[in-house]
């Protein structure tokens, strides 16, 4: 018999590549409305300050100025924020404005030119306060806070104290004990297109946004609180994005902007930052002192972790108290730990607010542990491998902190990533200046807990079929360039055993999507693909009762064909195409309609801060870096990377190797050239894609993306998360590397070449002395 | 982002092009724009009336023994005739900047690029909350504030210090007629004004090679985190005639920094060490550690002072190991 060919597992190109590279896609910049206007804003020019007055009168000279919004105004000073435990920012200032380059007020003018003249016009008058730059001074007493739900009179936002079993009894019991303190500088995403937004007053009272945004339904809730309006008059709109990476997974200030500009003029307004405003509003990776002691036994078990992070919140809340908690949670996988303790503060500070980027929360940790690990392996003369291996965790079992573990392909990884890239050839065997060095990680797929107290479903998809036959799927799962429309096709197809370019998507519209909770914390491919499979599931049995009404045999025996078909399981001869199928269904019905939802299941233990880390399932990854050292100038070159990641199941293996390749390039800015840079008075000193140090084409190495499939339980058709955990482990690799090749351990990241060099200087230096005495 | 308005002149010839310098007072010349316009995007010292130097056939003559001012980066990168009578400089072509900038950009732009700065290349909005500096808005200087200071923005093409190698002369044009100069004589130690001798209304018109060019090895070596995209942190160019043939005793030599100062720099005293001697790693050493300690990075540019001053010894000392034939 003829059967379905399934596409799982093949390698095809992503439904929406073709309408991007030929340019016809549509982004925000390309939308135009009639009547439109376009928005500048103003911005501050001190790192805290109260904003006293703004006044428009010169700019209003400019040839088409239509209006000024300013703090005071209706709306301005509404909260909101994704979290709706640290909802602290404000479209415009209330009254204080929180760091150097804050949006203080905005201007609509007839032309984009006129918009940038008359913004420059606006005249600010303020009374400065004493500004907040560094964590530490953070943690003191103020008169000035940043907010007022700061912690004890200080700028302390979140502080997270957990502790698991015996860790002084750990630690006093131990043969080896390794870590240190370690520094990150904080990063930005560094997407390709800039944040925007065109706010449109629709002539019914209601008000629809269009956005680059990867949260169109946090967006809706924050801009109905904001607006104050009920929010079924408000419709959120996501066009084709370019790119999030966490960047654009909050509700935004200039939106809220954009909404009520138009608002007050009943005009389109249109907003688009330039590249120096992305670095402004960042929301990027966490600034993060990370101290981490870990403890073994003579035989490598691990006995122990303690872990305290400092991270440097930046002016609001934003993802910070999940990033608090992640800091430690997430260094719970994918070692077996007997006890654990970690404490974490984050703090408020007058600089752009950090939140979530890709790998969130894990990442700076990872290389704390994973540095830590690599140290304690050289002390027990244990290789790296090993050392990892024989404290790994095994499937079906639950952690310190109860998060479930279910499939795990974390040793596969290992075994699979030390084969490929020649490890036992190499490591502490090459020249020196040559250097291997092996990073591992664990991430979630999908924060099983809403972040909104709710019952609804996490991801819910409909189908609609209708006479034509295509098969369209509504969402709000978004979009951002990770190709989840296309693995919202392949679901429904593999379901319903159709064609995947039958399938179109539309997920993009509050107004005719079911509700999905975004592209953040890795849990689209899980929780949308789950429900996706659900519906065309539906859709399936629907089709099946047709075939059954046309051939009089039993519907559950049709099966899907080939080339479109459902068969009989009984009887080969009974084929029906798709399409006979489909009018059947419809005769009588009208468009065939399903809907399919997922929602995690309930986990995890009682205590505090227990929903932190929980997930239906997770990803793992062993990552092995081979460089080269220049221990003159401190210059590192990547040479290869192999890059194992268990994805539970590769459903298209492009995406998931492009996803791979893609981490790996964005981990390695962090290892060793990407930092955010500020004066003391706190502007941000570079913000360019000239003095942000994006790695570029030429110093991209060779990657090597090994697949791991554990084939999970619960994920669609085995599948689990592929884009955020493959981020951390490069850093440590790196890092690793590099101290094989030249025997120096950075502390601080990224490992630029003055850093390196710096090492080698002191360790030279602590050999002279060492070499000096008797 | 977008280019202010301005008004722009497209000249075919010379004299057009003074009788359009004449006419306007404040105007700027444009090359490939690849700087000038980056640098009116942020509004930094935006004039009213460009003038366009892409339809003048001097500047667009045929490269070799001249080179013409008005030709690509991309074009000196891939000309025959100077991989075989300079090859350093096509070379060096090949590491500015990024292939889609190359196609645009022209020599003399490169040679005319404007002096960098962290306090000067922001936006205006940047600059409007920090008063700015002594090159854009304001009247101190942000990085060393000295009354009365001269700008201390650093110098940051590749091609000067190459081209300073193999002796290069500038020819410039102006109302008055064509004038030669010697390239390492054409920059003043001032990140404003930038040129010794420039005379209302001049442009370059071509950079000619001494008679003798071929018979110089230059090697020239660059500081930068990536391996494209980025300007030089530090560069040097070394220079060397052989007495008898290459890895000889050296007869005549030229060290030039880029990078270092707000101009392109010709080190004399550094490159009379090199004269009949043979070159060796010790000596190598020797001149690179004088030039690190010779050297001022101001702290204005992506990498510390410390790190570049540091790196001057590497750079020079490699880019002379690299003069010898065995390298
Ligand atoms: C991202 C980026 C990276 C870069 N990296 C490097 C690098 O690594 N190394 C490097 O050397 N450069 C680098 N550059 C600078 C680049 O080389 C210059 O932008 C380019 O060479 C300038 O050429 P242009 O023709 O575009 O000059 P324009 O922008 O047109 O002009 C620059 C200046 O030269 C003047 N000028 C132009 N032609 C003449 C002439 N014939 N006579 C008198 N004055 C003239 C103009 O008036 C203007 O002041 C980089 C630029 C960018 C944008």
């Amino acid at each position: 018999m003829s059967r379905y060919t399934s596409t799982v597992g093949s390698r095809f190109p992503l439904i929406d590549s073709m309408e991007k590279s030929s340019g016809q896609g549509v982004y925000i910049e390309d939308m135009r409305f009639s009547g439109m206007l376009y928005a500048r804003l103003v911005r501050s020019t001190e790192a805290f300050a109260r904003i006293d007055e703004v006044d428009f009168s010169q700019a209003a000279e400019i040839e088409g100025f239509v209006a000024g919004l300013a703090p005071g105004e209706a709306g301005t000073s509404n909260t909101f924020g994704v979290l709706p435990i640290s909802e602290d920012e404000t479209p415009l200032p209330a009254p204080n404005s929180l760091y150097s380059g804050a949006i203080v007020a905005a201007v609509a003018c007839e032309t984009e030119v006129g918009a940038r003249e008359a913004a420059l016009r606006v005249q600010v008058r303020s009374e400065k306060l004493p500004a907040t730059l560094r964590p530490k001074d953070a943690l003191r007493e103020t008169d000035h806070p940043i907010h007022s739900n700061a912690l004890a009179g200080t700028n302390l936002h979140k502080a997270v104290d957990q502790e698991f079993g015996d860790v002084d009894g750990a630690f006093e019991g131990a043969s080896v004990v390794t870590g240190g303190e370690f520094v990150f500088d904080g990063i930005n995403h560094g997407f390709t297109e800039p944040i925007g937004c065109i706010a449109v007053p629709e002539s019914n009272g209601r008000l629809s946004l269009y956005s680059a945004t990867q949260v169109p339904h946090y967006l809706h809730r924050a801009l109905a609180k904001v607006l104050e309006m009920p929010i079924h008059k408000i419709r959120v709109y996501k066009p084709l994005v370019g790119g999030g990476f966490g960047g654009k997974s909050d509700p935004f200030p200039h939106e809220m902007v954009a909404a009520l500009l138009a608002r007050k003029t009943g005009r389109p307004v249109k907003l688009i930052f330039d590249r120096d405003e992305v670095f402004l509003n960042n929301h990027g990776r966490h600034p993060t002192e990370y101290k981490i002691q870990v403890a073994a036994d003579q035989e490598g078990r691990l006995l122990g972790l303690d872990a305290h992070s400092r991270i440097d919140g930046g002016a609001w809340g934003s993802f910070g108290v999940v990033t608090t908690y992640y800091n430690g949670v997430l260094s719970q996988g994918p070692y077996r730990l007997p006890s654990f303790r970690y404490s974490g503060r984050r703090v408020y500070t007058n600089k752009p607010a950090s939140g979530a980027m890709r790998g969130h929360g894990a990442v700076n940790a990872r290389y704390a542990l994973e540095t830590a690990l690599d140290e304690m392996a050289e002390r027990l003369k244990l290789d790296p491998f090993d050392l990892r291996a024989q404290n790994a965790l095994p499937p079906n079992t639950t952690t310190l902190n109860h998060l479930r573990i279910t499939s795990t392909g974390f040793l596969e990884c290992l075994e699979r990533a030390r084969e490929r890239s020649g490890w036992d050839q190499k490591f502490r065997k090459m020249p020196f200046g040559r250097g291997i060095g092996l990073g591992c990680g664990f991430y979630i797929s999908g924060s099983a807990l809403p972040i909104h107290r709710t019952r609804t479903p996490q991801s819910t998809v409909h189908i609609k079929i209708d006479v034509d036959g295509g098969v369209t799927i509504h969402s709000l799962a978004a979009d951002i360039g990770q190709g989840s429309d296309t693995m919202l096709a392949q679901c429904v197809a593999e379901a319903m055993g159709v064609r995947i370019d039958r399938c179109r998507v539309m997920a993009k519209d509050t107004d005719t999507a079911p509700i999905d909770l975004g592209s953040y914390s890795s849990r689209v491919t899980f929780m949308a693909g789950n429900a996706a499979l659900r519906t065309g599931e539906a859709v399936f049995r629907k089709m099946q009762r047709a075939c059954a009404r046309l051939t009089g045999r039993s519907a559950e025996g049709f099966v899907k064909g080939a080339d479109e078909t459902y068969v009989h399981l009984d009887d080969d001869g009974v084929v029906i195409p798709f399409m006979d199928a489909l009018r059947e269904a419809l005769a009588d019905n009208g468009a065939l309609i399903a809907k399919g939802a997922y929602i995690a299941p309930k986990l995890g233990g009682a205590f505090k801060g227990s929903g932190a880390g929980l997930s239906p399932s997770y990803s793992y990854q062993a990552f092995v870096a081979e460089v080269e050292v220049d221990p003159e100038t401190g210059f590192v070159r990547v040479e290869k990377i192999w890059a194992a990641h268990d994805c539970g199941k590769a459903l298209n293996r492009l995406a998931v190797e492009g996803q791979l390749e893609g981490s790996v390039h964005m981990g390695m800015g962090q290892a060793l050239t990407e930092q955010m840079l500020y004066l003391n008075n706190g502007q941000l000193r570079n913000g360019s894609f000239l003095d942000y140090k994006i790695p570029s084409p030429v110093d991209t190495p060779e990657i090597e993306a090994i697949v791991v499939e554990s084939n999970d339980p619960e994920g669609p058709l085995g599948a689990k998360e592929c884009g955020e955990g493959a981020l951390a482990p490069i850093i440590p690799a790196i890092g690793n590397a590099i101290y094989d090749a030249v025997g120096v351990r950075l502390h601080e990241v990224p490992m630029t070449p003055e850093r390196i060099l710096k090492a080698l200087e002191r360790k030279r230096k602590i050999q002279e002395k060492a070499g000096a005495r008797p | 982002m977008r280019v202010p308005d301005l008004q722009l002149h497209r000249p075919t010839s010379l004299d057009e092009v003074f009788a359009a310098t004449q006419r306007h007072g404040e105007y700027d010349l444009l090359g490939g724009g690849t700087d000038l316009l980056c640098n009116y995007k942020w509004r930094l010292n935006v004039r009213p009336q460009v003038i366009s130097l892409r339809h003048l056939p001097e500047l667009r003559e045929e490269l070799g023994g001249a080179l013409a001012a008005g030709r690509t980066l991309y074009e000196v990168e891939h000309c025959s005739i100077l991989q075989e009578l300079c090859p350093e400089v096509p070379r060096a072509a090949s590491k500015i900047a990024t292939p889609l900038i190359r196609r645009s950009a022209t020599l003399g732009g490169n040679l005319h690029l404007d002096t960098r700065c962290w306090h000067f290349n922001q936006t205006a909005e940047w600059r409007m909350a920090h008063d700015s500096c002594l090159k854009a808005e304001a009247d101190q200087c942000r990085v060393q504030p000295v009354p009365g200071d001269v700008c201390v923005a650093t110098y940051s093409g590749d091609l000067a210090p190459v081209l300073m190698g193999y002796g290069a002369i500038a020819v410039v044009a102006g109302p008055e007629g064509e004038r030669s100069v010697a390239l390492k004589d054409y920059f003043a130690l001032d990140g404003i004004r930038r040129f010794a001798d420039r005379r209302s209304g001049e442009l370059m018109v071509r950079l000619d090679l001494p008679q003798d060019a071929s018979e110089w090895t230059v090697r020239y070596e660059k500081l930068r985190l990536r391996a494209t995209f980025d300007f030089p942190e530090g560069g040097v160019a070394v220079a060397v005639r052989w007495t008898d043939g290459p890895g000889s005793e050296v007869a005549a030599a030229r060290i030039a920094t880029t990078a270092y100062d707000s101009i392109p720099r010709l080190h004399e005293d550094l490159a009379a060490r090199l004269v009949g001697r043979c070159i060796e790693e010790e000596l190598a050493e020797e001149l690179g550690a004088s030039l690190r300690d010779q050297v001022r990075p101001m702290k204005n540019t992506s990498m510390s002072p410390a790190y570049r001053k540091k790196m001057a010894r590497v750079l020079c000392k490699r880019a002379i190991l690299a003069c010898l034939p065995s390298s």
